[in-house]
């Protein structure tokens, strides 16, 4: 700006200068011109009228009181005399422009520039009365002295209004620009400085609103997408085409185990190297998307990585990780259920089916048709037995019962149950017996005998001889609670989680050493849910289990 | 320049992880190997070893050029040096872990070893090493480093153990004197991959602080 005003003011101040100079020495040219030229020809009338009177005179005379050539030309053209004394070389001045003028008009003048340009020599020449012709002249200056005259002038003239425009523009600059630093760009309508300015101004206003927009418009972009992430469990990265991580969640740093600093702008690779989350980057990166379960601190996780791709080029990676552990685990139970399923059903009726033959065939002797029928009978019992139970499971999970609430007694229940164990009790040589007082819930009273059926009938089956089971039914601390407790084989404390589990059984063989299903349990659980109540399990291997069941 | 600088040594960083998480995933192996026997898993770790073979010399030839074309001072030619000594050592435990595989494939000594020594525990003792010694390169972490270089004389010391039980097994047993030689290199090859991790962590050490074994070098 300083250097742009500064230019133009020498420019203008050149200009100014030099136009200035051409033009006053033109005109002062003009009038020195005039002059001289006056001066010769007064010189010249007073000359010739001084040789009309006096014919024959010497001109030598003359010649030392003017600075003027003098001449003498006769009416031929002869030079007669010339004040440089070299007539006799001298041509003929017949032709010359002055001689001819002067003949015919009585007088004549003529400037002639020498081929050298310094010189010019303004001749004028009057007619005398005897017919030759006088003829003064005198070097002037040509225009191109003059000027040269006034050159250092001029120089001097242009380095002073250099100096000024300097020391002006300076000033000037400082003087226009400091109004416009002064304007708040924030809001630039506040200061009042050009009106030049004006639309400028307010073209900076309304960028600024619009810059002000977009920034909220991003910014709540930013918030929405940043509350989505971090709200969700699943571990989210984004990495560009050099595998830096640009973005991440809390979820993927609690995931990967790190802290913030070791994830912004890091390579990926720093943060986890393992065989899977590597072939998962790498395959995102060649364009591909992959999906990886990665094992990591004990955990599964499902890694998706998918390439971002802008016009057909990976430009980088989103990768998201997800927690499979329990999906994976409930995958590894489900399989273990449909085995258990198939091997229950299956051990009956491969029995059933090898006795069954067994008679077919007429291999089994008459007295033993008996015993064999017997088995048949018992295996077939409990084939309908467990499927019964499975139906009875399959209703209390689609919640199918429909059946009218009652108050019930518990304590009243339990003692009917242990009516209808105390057989069996008696038969595998355990003390049963039941405390406690009058309870009552509401509740579907099939399904709560159910329960507590099932639950002192395993405590009476997985005891041993000469065991204790006892039952206490009563409210306590305002809710109806029932604890079976016994002092059998117990529960290892890895099968704790899982005895509620459809035909889980601790004895992994299934051998029929003690009958059983695997469902009791499961409808306990399954009743104790309908019925809203808690169940609570403490047992040890080998002295006994403790189940309460709290309404 | 730089920049350019910057930018080769990042990806010496990146190419020093990955060999390192090959070296990782080799040892797994070899690892699981000596629990149970795996025709797909010798077969995995012949692979790998071709792949850190060519990862080695990839590292080694841009160590070089790093070194000829940039002549680095300091901290960059302390750790492009010290990357130059660590990828040996890594191919080392490389070498180590196919020579376990191919004893593993030969002999059938997998139930004899686990049920009479503790090689598995030295097993996974050397796995610890390896990975925490490739996490304090990727970390620059100088306490893990060292944490690396104490663990090697638990591993020793499991050696010596190993050492014992196999001559009182001879002693039960002589005609497992066939599955008892090939426990002992196996054990003897765990011990050495035990020394290539902490002298991993040395170099790491050394990267960080320029000093080696505790002294300048």
């Amino acid at each position: 700006m300083k250097r742009k005003i500064f230019l133009n003011m020498s420019y203008i101040a050149l200009i100014t200068v030099v136009c200035t100079t051409v033009f006053l020495s033109a005109v002062a040219y003009g009038r020195y011109m005039s002059q001289v030229k006056e001066g010769i020809q007064n010189e010249a009338g007073y000359m010739a009228e001084s040789l009309n009177q006096h014919e024959n005179q010497s001109l030598d005379a003359y010649k030392d009181i003017t600075i003027s050539r003098i001449t003498l030309i006769a009416s031929d053209g002869k030079v007669l005399y010339d004040s440089t004394g070299k007539e006799k070389s001298m041509s003929n001045h017949r032709n010359r422009k002055e001689f001819k003028e002067a003949v015919k008009n009585g007088a004549g003048e003529s400037t002639r520039i020498s081929k050298t340009l310094k010189k010019q020599t303004y001749y004028y020449a009057v007619k005398l009365s005897d017919g030759s012709v006088l003829r003064l002249s005198r070097e002037t200056q040509t225009i191109f002295n003059q000027v040269e005259g006034v050159l250092p002038v001029l120089i001097l003239m242009m380095a002073v209004v250099f100096v000024l425009a300097l020391a002006l523009s300076r000033l000037l600059t400082g003087r226009i620009i400091e109004p416009i630093n002064r304007i708040n760009l924030e809001h630039p309508e506040d200061e009042n400085t050009y009106d030049e300015l004006s639309p400028l101004l307010v073209r900076i206003h309304r960028q600024n609103e619009a810059i002000k927009e977009k920034i909220r418009e991003i910014k709540e972009k930013q918030i929405e997408f940043t509350t989505i992430t971090e709200n969700m469990s699943e571990g989210f990265l984004i990495l560009n085409d050099k595998s830096v991580v640009l973005s991440y969640n809390t979820s993927a740093l609690r995931i990967l185990d790190i802290n913030e600093d070791q994830c912004s702008n890091q390579n990926v690779l720093s943060i986890n190297r393992s065989h899977e989350f590597r072939r998962a980057v790498e395959m995102a990166l060649g364009g591909e998307p992959s999906e990886e379960v990665m094992e990591f601190r004990e955990r599964k996780y499902l890694l998706m990585a998918n390439p971002v791709t802008v016009s057909g080029a990976v430009k980088g990676v989103v990768l998201m990780m997800i927690d499979v552990t329990e999906k994976e685990e409930r995958e590894e139970l489900r399989k273990e259920f449909s085995a258990n399923v198939s091997h229950e059903l299956k051990t009956p009726l491969t029995t059933i089916s090898g006795y069954a033959e067994l008679m077919k065939d007429g291999l089994v002797k008459q007295e033993d048709v008996g015993r064999f029928s017997e088995k048949i009978y018992t295996e077939a019992r409990r084939l309908i037995s467990m499927i019964e139970g499975i139906i009875k499971l399959s209703r209390l999970d689609e919640n199918q019962i429909v059946q009218e609430k009652e108050e019930i007694d518990l304590y009243q229940m339990t003692l009917e149950i242990k009516n209808s164990l105390s057989m069996k009790a008696a038969e595998a040589g355990i003390d049963l017996h039941v405390l406690g007082s009058p309870c009552t819930v509401s509740g579907v009273r099939q399904i709560l005998y159910e329960m507590l059926y099932n639950l002192i009938e395993n405590a009476v089956k997985y005891n041993d001889r000469g065991g204790h089971v006892s039952v206490t039914a009563a409210a306590m601390e305002g809710r109806a609670t029932v604890i079976v407790e016994d002092d059998g084989i117990g529960i290892p404390p890895e099968d704790a989680d899982r005895i509620f589990e459809r035909f889980y059984r601790g004895d992994k063989s299934h051998s029929s050493e003690r009958e059983g299903t695997g469902l009791g349990l499961s409808i306990v659980k399954h009743g104790a849910k309908y019925h809203g109540a808690k169940i609570e399990v403490e047992s040890e291997v080998g002295k006994g289990t403790k189940i309460a069941v709290i309404f | 320049m730089r920049n350019r600088f910057d930018r080769q040594l990042e990806q010496l960083n990146i190419e020093m992880i990955e060999m390192g998480a090959l070296c990782e995933d080799m040892i797994h192996l070899a690892g699981k190997l000596v629990d149970i026997k795996s025709k797909e898993m010798i077969l995995r770790i012949d692979d790998l070893e071709e792949e850190i073979n060519q990862k080695e010399r990839d590292i080694e030839r841009r160590c070089m050029k790093l070194l000829l074309q940039q002549q680095p001072v300091a901290g960059d030619l302390r750790m492009i040096s010290a990357a130059l000594k660590m990828v040996s050592d890594m191919e080392r435990i490389g070498d180590q872990a196919v020579d376990i595989a191919g004893i593993v494939k030969k002999s059938d000594v997998v139930t004899v070893m686990n049920n009479h020594t503790h090689v598995l525990m030295m097993a996974a003792s050397t796995i610890a090493m390896v990975t925490k010694a490739v996490d304090s390169f990727v970390k620059k972490d100088l306490d893990a480093a060292n944490e690396v270089i104490k663990a090697d004389d638990e591993v020793d010391a499991l050696f010596s153990k190993v050492k014992k039980e196999v001559i009182s097994l001879i002693h039960e047993d002589p005609e497992k004197g066939e599955a008892c030689v090939a426990i002992v290199m196996i054990a003897k090859y765990f011990e050495r991959i035990g020394d290539h991790a902490s002298n991993i962590a040395e170099w790491v050490e050394f990267s960080i602080t320029g000093e080696y074994k505790g002294g300048s070098l």
